[in-house]
Parts: C-alpha cells; sequence; structure tokens
C-alpha cells in the first residue's frame, strides 16, 4: 500500500460553517480515512499551532483552507499552510471572495472597531475600553492578533491552487475534490471545482425573454410563484451572475440565490455583473422612474458583494499615484 | 492636491456618436485636452459597469461613458 | 351592335344609344343645348332636331332623346331640319335674347330678329343660386341678363348627381324659372357650382354669401376644383381629387352617393371614388431617404416685417410670381397690382446667424442672383443686393456673379438688419427702408425700396426626427440627416442600406442634389445587384459552454438578433441581424457572450494601457 496522504484542514475569519461541510460528508469521511491521515484539524482535534509548525514544509499533501484572512495571526497561517501544502485548497466562500467578512471592508478597521466595542446596542462600554494587542499578564506576556486594513481573499496572500467554492462548499464537490486527488487526476491550476455555468442553467423556473421588472420585492414579504423566474417576480436572485453547481439548491427551496459560488470564469466583478443585470431588466420610462423602482432594492452593495467583496474590484485599493503622473 | 493636478480620465466612447466627435474634432483640428483617453466601444450600451470599476482600479480620476 | 346611316354614311353604335350619341360618335355636328352627357336625356332645348325615317316615314324629332335602331336613316342638316331649329331658336331667343350662344347659333340660322320677341318694361330676373343666407332676410335676387332657356341642366344635375335638390323649376308657362324653394336661399345647396358649371348659356352664376369656395364655377382642372394638378410641374403629372372640395365626398357625408360625374367623363376611366387610401407594405432591400427641407420661417425675424408688411416676400414666393403660370402670370407686380420700381434682396434670412441657424444655406446667394437677373430682364427695376459675403463657389456661378454686376446690379456689403416703412426722410414716403451696415464704406444706411425679396435659408424638416428613428439613422447638431462618412461615406448611413440624397442630409442646390442622388441610386443598385449583404464582422457572440439560459439577453437586444435554443437552453446570435452594439455583452452575467474585435479583456487591456 503506498504511502497515505496527509490533509489539513485550517480554519481562519469563518463561521465553522465550512467545518461543518466537512463533516457532512458522513460515511465517506471513512474512505477518506482510508486514504489520507488528517494531520491538522484544530476545529475537530486539539491540534495547536507548534503542531502545523513541526509538519515540514510540503509535509501536507492537501491543505484546506477556510475563512477569510482577517488579521495578520490568518496571515501567518495562510503562509505556513502554503509552506506545508503541496495542493492549497480555498474551502467556501471566504478563503475564496473574502466572503461575509469582508462586507466589513466597506467600512476601515477602525470604523469597525467602533461601531463593535462603542455603538452595538448590546455593548455597555463607557470608559470606551478597547482590545489591546499585548497584556503582561501575571503569567506572562499575552498578545492578540493585530486586524488588518481590511479582509482578504486568501489568494490576495498566498498562492492557492484550487478552489471549492460555496458557503458552505457542497458535499458533492468535496468528494470530487478527494477523488480528483486520489486519483491524481488534477485538474489545471486555479480550478474552481464547480459547475462552468450560472445557477440559471440548473434552476428549474420558467423563465421569459421579455423580463421587464417595475417593481422590486424583498422575497420574505411576497408569495412568489414557485414556477416562474424569481427575478422576473421583482425578487432580487444572484442567479444569473453566480457559478453553478449546486443544482441551484436555494432556488428550488423557494429561497432566492444570495451567490455563493461566486462568479463564473468569465467574469472578473460579479457585483458589476449584478448591477448590469438588474439595469437591463428594470423598465422604466425615466430617470426618476428608475429611480423609485431601483430604490427598493435595499442594500444593493451589500446583495451584490454578499461573498465577493474582497476579491471584487471595488475591493482593489485604488491604484498608488506614483510621482511621474503628476 | 497639488495645484497642477491634471485629472486622469478614461472616455468609453461611442462609435457612431461620441467617438466620432471625437473624431470630427480631429479633422477639424479642435484641440481637447489630453486628459481624456478615448476608448472606443461599438455602443454605449457595451458599457460594461466592470469596465467603470477596472478604471478606477487602475488609477483613473474620472471615467466618461458617452453614447 | 345597331346599324343606321346618318347623313346617307353607314354607322354603328353600341346598342342604348342614342341618335344623337351615333352622331356624336359619327363625327356628324348635331347643335344642342340641354344636352349634358352626364345627365339623363332631357330633350327640352329641341336644338338637336334631327330628321329620322323608319320604315321610309321620315318624322322630326330630338336626337338625344331617341334610341337609335336598326334601319334608321337619320338626316342632321338639310332644309327641314334648319327651318325646324330656325323656329326653335327664334322661340328660345324670345325668351332669352341676352344668351351668347343664342345669338352666335341665330346668326348662324341667319336670323336677325326673333318674330317672337316681347318687349318688357320691367328688367328681367334670374335666379341665383345661392347657399344658405346668413341670417332670414328678404330674398336677394340678382338683376341678371335675360339667359335662362329652361334647359333644365341646373336642376337635373343638382337633383340627378348631386342631390342636393337646391333648385327647380317654379311657376308655369311664360313665369317659369328656376328659383330656389319659395325663392328663398335653399339650405340644401352645398354652394358646389355644378349648376353654373353646366349652364349652356351662362344664366346661372354660383355665389357664395358665405364666402365660402366655389367648387366647379367651371368644369377644368384649375387649381381651386376639387380634381387638380397641384401646380403644372407637379409629378407625376396627374389630377387628384380632393376630398374637402369634391361634391361626392362633401355629399357623402349626408350619406348620399353622389355626383360621380368624373367617373363617367373620364375617356380612360381612371378615376375612381371608391378607392381608398391604403398603407402599403413594400418588402424592399434598400431605401434612399430623400425627404428634403423646408425654407426658414422669416416671421421668425420680426424686423424684416414678413407677414406684418405689405410688399416683403419670401423667395418662394417670389419664385411663384415669376412662373408664367403663377397667379401673376409670370409679373412681378406689388400688392396694389403696380410694378415694383426698386427690389432689396436680403440674403442669409435664418442663415449664419447664431440666433437662428449658424449654417450657410448655400443656394440663397445663387438664387438671389438668379432673381436679380430675373427682376432685370423683365422690369425697369433696381435691385439692390445686400449680402454678408458672396459666395458663389459652383461651376460657372463666379463668372453668373459678374455678369450680374455688369447687369447693373447694386451690391452693399452688410446684412439686412430691419425692413420698416417708418419714413425719416422725404424720398422714403411710402416706400419700404432696407437698414444695413454696409461694411464696405463703414456707413449706416437706409434703401427705400418698393418691395423686399427675403432669401430664405434651408432648415430640416419638422418631421425629420422621425423620420430619422424610422430609419434608424443618425442626424447633426442642426438636424440634419449624418452620413455615414463625411468623406468616404457621403451618401451611405449608418443603417446598411439606407442611404441619403438630396437636402435632407444638408443644404444643397440642385446639382449637387442631382449628384447625391444618383451616387444613392448608385450604391443602392450595387447593392440590389450583388443581392447579399456584406456584416460587419463586429458581432455578439455566446458561448454555449458558459451561458446559463436567463434569457435577460433576449430582451434587451434592439436589433431581435439573439432567439433561444430550446434543445440546448443557451441563448444564440444570429450574426446576420447582429449590429454588434455589444450590449449584450454587457449585461451577460456570466460572461458567455462577448463581441469579437471588442472582446471584454481587449477593452479591459485597453484601459489600463491608457492608464499606464
Amino acid at each position: 500500500m503506498p504511502e497515505k496522504f496527509k490533509f489539513a484542514f485550517m480554519p481562519s475569519a469563518s463561521c465553522g460553517g465550512c467545518e461543518i461541510a466537512v463533516v457532512d460528508i458522513d460515511e465517506v469521511i471513512l474512505k477518506v480515512a482510508e486514504l489520507a491521515d488528517i494531520v491538522y484539524w484544530p476545529t475537530a482535534l486539539d491540534f495547536k499551532d507548534k503542531d502545523l509548525e513541526a509538519i515540514p514544509d510540503g509535509g501536507i499533501t492537501v491543505g484546506f483552507f477556510n475563512g477569510a484572512v482577517r488579521n495578520d495571526h490568518d496571515v501567518h497561517h495562510a503562509k505556513q499552510m502554503r509552506r506545508k501544502s503541496q495542493v492549497l485548497v480555498s474551502f467556501g466562500a471566504c478563503a475564496q471572495m473574502g466572503g461575509i467578512p469582508s462586507l466589513g471592508n466597506f467600512w476601515t478597521t477602525e470604523e469597525l472597531a467602533h461601531r463593535m466595542y462603542d455603538t452595538v446596542p448590546s455593548v455597555v462600554n463607557p470608559d470606551g475600553t478597547r482590545p489591546q494587542l499585548k497584556y503582561d499578564a501575571p503569567e506572562g506576556e499575552l498578545t492578540l492578533p493585530r486586524a488588518m486594513d481590511r479582509a482578504y481573499a486568501l489568494d490576495q496572500v498566498v498562492d492557492v491552487d484550487y478552489y471549492l467554492p460555496g458557503c458552505p462548499p457542497q458535499v458533492k464537490w468535496i468528494v470530487a475534490a478527494v477523488e480528483a486527488v486520489a486519483k491524481g487526476e488534477l485538474p489545471p491550476k486555479g480550478t474552481v471545482i464547480a459547475g462552468t455555468k450560472a445557477v440559471c442553467d440548473e434552476c428549474p423556473r420558467e423563465r421569459s425573454e421579455e423580463k421587464q421588472v417595475t417593481e422590486f420585492k424583498r422575497i420574505h414579504l411576497v408569495e412568489n410563484d414557485p414556477e416562474k423566474c424569481l427575478l422576473e417576480q421583482g425578487i432580487m436572485c444572484c442567479g444569473p451572475a453566480t457559478r453553478d453547481g449546486c443544482e441551484a439548491a436555494c432556488v428550488v427551496a423557494g429561497q432566492a440565490c444570495r451567490g455563493c459560488f461566486g462568479p463564473t470564469d468569465n467574469v472578473n466583478d460579479m457585483g458589476a455583473k449584478l448591477a448590469s443585470a438588474i439595469a437591463s431588466i428594470v423598465i422604466a420610462d425615466t430617470q426618476a422612474e428608475a429611480d423609485k423602482i431601483l430604490d427598493k432594492l435595499d442594500d444593493p452593495a451589500g446583495y451584490f458583494y454578499r461573498f465577493g467583496l474582497a476579491r471584487s474590484m471595488l475591493g482593489v485599493q485604488r491604484g498608488e499615484r506614483k510621482d511621474g503622473d503628476e | 492636491m497639488a495645484d497642477n493636478f491634471e485629472p486622469k480620465i478614461v472616455g468609453l466612447l461611442c462609435t457612431w456618436c461620441a467617438y466620432a466627435g471625437a473624431d470630427l474634432a480631429g479633422t477639424s483640428r479642435i484641440k481637447y485636452p489630453p486628459n481624456v483617453r478615448s476608448i472606443r466601444v461599438m455602443c454605449s450600451g457595451r458599457v460594461d459597469p466592470q469596465f467603470v470599476l477596472d478604471a478606477f482600479a487602475h488609477g483613473a480620476d474620472g471615467v466618461l461613458v458617452s453614447g | 351592335m345597331v346599324k343606321l346611316t346618318i347623313n346617307d354614311q353607314e354607322a354603328e353604335v353600341e346598342e342604348g344609344a342614342t341618335v344623337l350619341g351615333a352622331c356624336k360618335a359619327a363625327g356628324v355636328d348635331v347643335p344642342t343645348l340641354c344636352y349634358v352627357p352626364f345627365l339623363e336625356p332631357y330633350g327640352a332645348c329641341r336644338m338637336c332636331m334631327v330628321k329620322v325615317s323608319e320604315n321610309g316615314t321620315p318624322r322630326l324629332t330630338t336626337a338625344c332623346t331617341l334610341a337609335a335602331a336598326d334601319g334608321m336613316a337619320v338626316v342632321t342638316d338639310d332644309d327641314d331640319v334648319r327651318a325646324a331649329r330656325k323656329v326653335v331658336l327664334e322661340l328660345l331667343l324670345a325668351r332669352a335674347p341676352d344668351a351668347e350662344i343664342l345669338q352666335e347659333m341665330a346668326e348662324e340660322y341667319g336670323i336677325e330678329k326673333s318674330r317672337f320677341a316681347v318687349e318688357e318694361e320691367e328688367p328681367p330676373t334670374e335666379a341665383v343660386a345661392v347657399p344658405e343666407a346668413e341670417a332670414e332676410g328678404e330674398l336677394e335676387i340678382e338683376k341678371k341678363p335675360k339667359k335662362c332657356i329652361l334647359c333644365g341642366s341646373c336642376y337635373r344635375v343638382c337633383e340627378q348627381r348631386v342631390q342636393a335638390f337646391a333648385i327647380g323649376l317654379v311657376q308655369r308657362g311664360a313665369d317659369a324659372e328656376v328659383a330656389p324653394p319659395f325663392g328663398r336661399p335653399s339650405d340644401n345647396c352645398i354652394a358646389c357650382g355644378a349648376c353654373a358649371s353646366v349652364c349652356p348659356t351662362g344664366a346661372i352664376t354660383a355665389a357664395d354669401r358665405l364666402g365660402r369656395q366655389i367648387v366647379h364655377d367651371e368644369l377644368t382642372l384649375a387649381s381651386n376644383s376639387a380634381i387638380k394638378v397641384p401646380i403644372k410641374q407637379a409629378v407625376p403629372n396627374v389630377p387628384y381629387v380632393d376630398k374637402e372640395l369634391c361634391i361626392h365626398f362633401t355629399q357623402n357625408e349626408n350619406g348620399l352617393d353622389a355626383c360621380r360625374i368624373c367617373e363617367d367623363i373620364c375617356p380612360k376611366e381612371a378615376v375612381d371614388l371608391d378607392a381608398e387610401d391604403e398603407d402599403i407594405e413594400l418588402d424592399v432591400g434598400t431605401i434612399i431617404v430623400a425627404t428634403g427641407f423646408k425654407t426658414f420661417d422669416p416671421r421668425r425675424i420680426a424686423e424684416l416685417g414678413y407677414g406684418r408688411l405689405p410688399n416683403v416676400i419670401s423667395g418662394l414666393e417670389f419664385e411663384l410670381m415669376m412662373r408664367a403660370d403663377g397667379y401673376t402670370e409670370g409679373e412681378l407686380l406689388m400688392e396694389n397690382g403696380e410694378k415694383p420700381k426698386s427690389i432689396a434682396i436680403l440674403h442669409c434670412v435664418g442663415s449664419r446667424d447664431k440666433n437662428y441657424n449658424r449654417y450657410c444655406s448655400r443656394v440663397c446667394c445663387m438664387y438671389s442672383l438668379k432673381f436679380a437677373h430675373l427682376i432685370k430682364e423683365k422690369t425697369d427695376a433696381e435691385v439692390y443686393q445686400f449680402y454678408i459675403d458672396m459666395r458663389s463657389f459652383g461651376k460657372g456661378y463666379e463668372e453668373f456673379y459678374d455678369r450680374l454686376l455688369e447687369e447693373g446690379v447694386f451690391f452693399i456689403r452688410g446684412r439686412g438688419a430691419e425692413v420698416t416703412h417708418v419714413a425719416e426722410r422725404p424720398e422714403e414716403e411710402s416706400k419700404l427702408v432696407v437698414c444695413c451696415e454696409d461694411t464696405l464704406i463703414g456707413a449706416y444706411r437706409r434703401v427705400p425700396v418698393d418691395m423686399v425679396v427675403l432669401a430664405t435659408g434651408l432648415e430640416p424638416r419638422e418631421d425629420a426626427d422621425e423620420v430619422r428613428r424610422t430609419f434608424g439613422i443618425s442626424c447633426g447638431a442642426e438636424g440634419f440627416f449624418t452620413e455615414k462618412h463625411a468623406k468616404l461615406a457621403p451618401v451611405s448611413t449608418t443603417t446598411d442600406g439606407v442611404f441619403l440624397a438630396g437636402a435632407c442630409q444638408g443644404p444643397k442646390d440642385i446639382p449637387d442634389s442631382v449628384a447625391q442622388g444618383s451616387a444613392a441610386a448608385a450604391q443602392a443598385l450595387a447593392l440590389m445587384d450583388k443581392g447579399l449583404v456584406e456584416i460587419e464582422p463586429i458581432t455578439a457572440v455566446i458561448d454555449e459552454n458558459v451561458c446559463c439560459g436567463c434569457k435577460i439577453c433576449i430582451g434587451l437586444c434592439t436589433y431581435t438578433a439573439i432567439s433561444f435554443n430550446e434543445e440546448d437552453k443557451v441563448s444564440e446570435v444570429n450574426e446576420a441581424l447582429c449590429k454588434g452594439c455589444g450590449t449584450c455583452v454587457a449585461a451577460c452575467t456570466t460572461g458567455a457572450a462577448n463581441q469579437r474585435h471588442f472582446k471584454n479583456e481587449q477593452i479591459l487591456a485597453e484601459i489600463e494601457g491608457v492608464l499606464s
């Protein structure tokens, strides 16, 4: 029997849902166990940083990294995982595109801290106490990771080989990825292991050729026709701009697509594309009319960039002005 | 910002009107400032919001969509 | 067919024809008065008396009421016939001595004075067909010469054709006359004038007391009749029916199927009043837009006095006046009917003026020179040209300008700023005064003239925008249609197969219009001859491996070039229809759609390039 593969799972700025997804593979975990040793998985087992440090460079066959990169500790982990993994897989929407944590990129870190420690209704902090990065405790110096200027996607910090999209990634694609590794049939670097089209392709709802939206409605406020395209019913659905592979799970369940699989290969900025799509289906004769319709679309930026702000063009810092340009 | 600030403006110009206009400015020997850097598109409908974001991401101070 | 002899000549006519008809067909002249081809035969005047023998027995009878029959022998002119007609004429003359036609006939039949003539003390009266009076009141009967012969043509046409029943025969015997009911203006009269037009003696004339236009004063193709040729130079030069004036259509509104005289008398049966306007849809491969221009309305420049001051006319009105068949028959006349002794021609009216149109209308300089030449040719008047610059740019134009200089036309370099009738000096009394700054001598001048001609410029038509949208062509700031390329594609438009010709594309004169029209025709023919259209390589293309079938693009396509492939569940581009605007590409959320030669990657690279 050849030597077993070595898998590692690293959580970062994430909700833990990705780890649950791994557990969700049920009995397949036995096959995985047969195939590979899990050398690092702090969420499931009692691993410490030093255990990861102990692994030699390239000692992990496949490293799965979930969560956005929000603080310097995350960066440290990302770099370690990169160094120690032969193949690094970005696992889930946060690692791939920044995910929900990157919605915070609409504000500065200081604004976020102010919100968190001063103005959130559930916080009582009259002294304005803030966590300190260092604290000299009797037992010795305690440190906290430093939050960076913004959240990053994994591949904005280190080189990434593959992406497993989704919030969380779906079992079938996790299995497909593991099988590919097992068979040694790895796709070209950079591949997003999911479909190549968009959710509409898998969506069973009926779509018409004349999409004319004159009013946007929030999905919980209306009873939507389960046979008909949600967008055509004025319900914001990210399906047209979201990579497929999920079998339109949300839409089948009566929920609008939220875009967790990210854009297709040909699209750089999913939010821009969604904005374009919405502009294409709103029917208005005047600017005022159009504004009125679009005003009903709550928080468009949050909608369009729910999972992808870190990787979007909005997330990119404006080009540094070089002296020679002035 | 320095007094001698010169904005960089990306002009996404429809080939039939705005770009033709820019062309006409050329044949009519009418000067316009080099701040506008023209990019010809076949129609202003071709302008993808990605282009606008991309221009800003690459350091544009303004984007002119004309058509 | 019916065979008979007329004056010993064999003749053949169709069944049902009258003897008069047979005579006319055979080219034999028979005098008539009450005969009107489009009315039922009446036999009232008896002038068409002929001698007819059937079975050997000759008798005198009216030709207009007798049906032609086999074996008839007709004699139209012998002593018996002439004697009979002479008596008839004398009797008619006794009643209507003033009718010129009777006098002429009398001369022909050797009558010097009617034996039955009666002397009357009271001046004779004749009825006048009058429309409803403005107010109840005493009947006005115009005193007219005695002309009516009671032939009935007038009330027959009124009954049979117009169906208005506005006039009829009243009284009996010697007192009989044609009149409206009760001698009062009749509500039934529609002022069509048909009665007057058929009256052989001129006894009845139509007078409209409401100022309405009398349509059929005479049966001609005059500009005021219901069937008319708009102008003599009209193309195609055929008459049309003016439904506003036509008796048939007027009476149609009263639920009557009236008149139709034109249909009956047109030898070519070319008139069809039942024809309806129809929208004709034509499938064509090429279209030439040659919708022309409108002239600048000089009323917009109030200080030039057009529409306010007498004898201030536009260029087009001058042209109309100079036309041989115009309302002055080619005479240049002022409103008081006199010939003007001095005329000012003001250039650039509505052109080269930032208050109106900035552009040069191109034709006015030369037509103004032509006007001056015409005036000099037809009158002795002095001509003053007020110009900004003389633009005699065409072939032979400068030479024409030189010739005009030699013809003694005064050229004053300065825009005519104002035309006024307020005299400041004795020589300006009852004249029009053109005020201007003469820029050559650097002085303000007032030039008194009798008449001012405004050289009005050219403007796009009011409906140019609608036309433009219909054909998908663009226009410049001033509203003239834009060619595809000012130098390289001067007759093409941005819509394939649509070409431009003439002033709709910009002001131009006749030679230029003809040249452009010929070019447009040649381009259209070239396209038709080829039989296929070359399409631009710049089209949208949809990657079927990426398209998710959301259908957002389909509704967006202005050219309906995108359709949905139900089998593969993807959208497809018809490249023959696609104009390559790329709107679908911008809207495609999956990036499946891309545009050849303007790919996303290419444009993004360009953006990066221009900013680097």
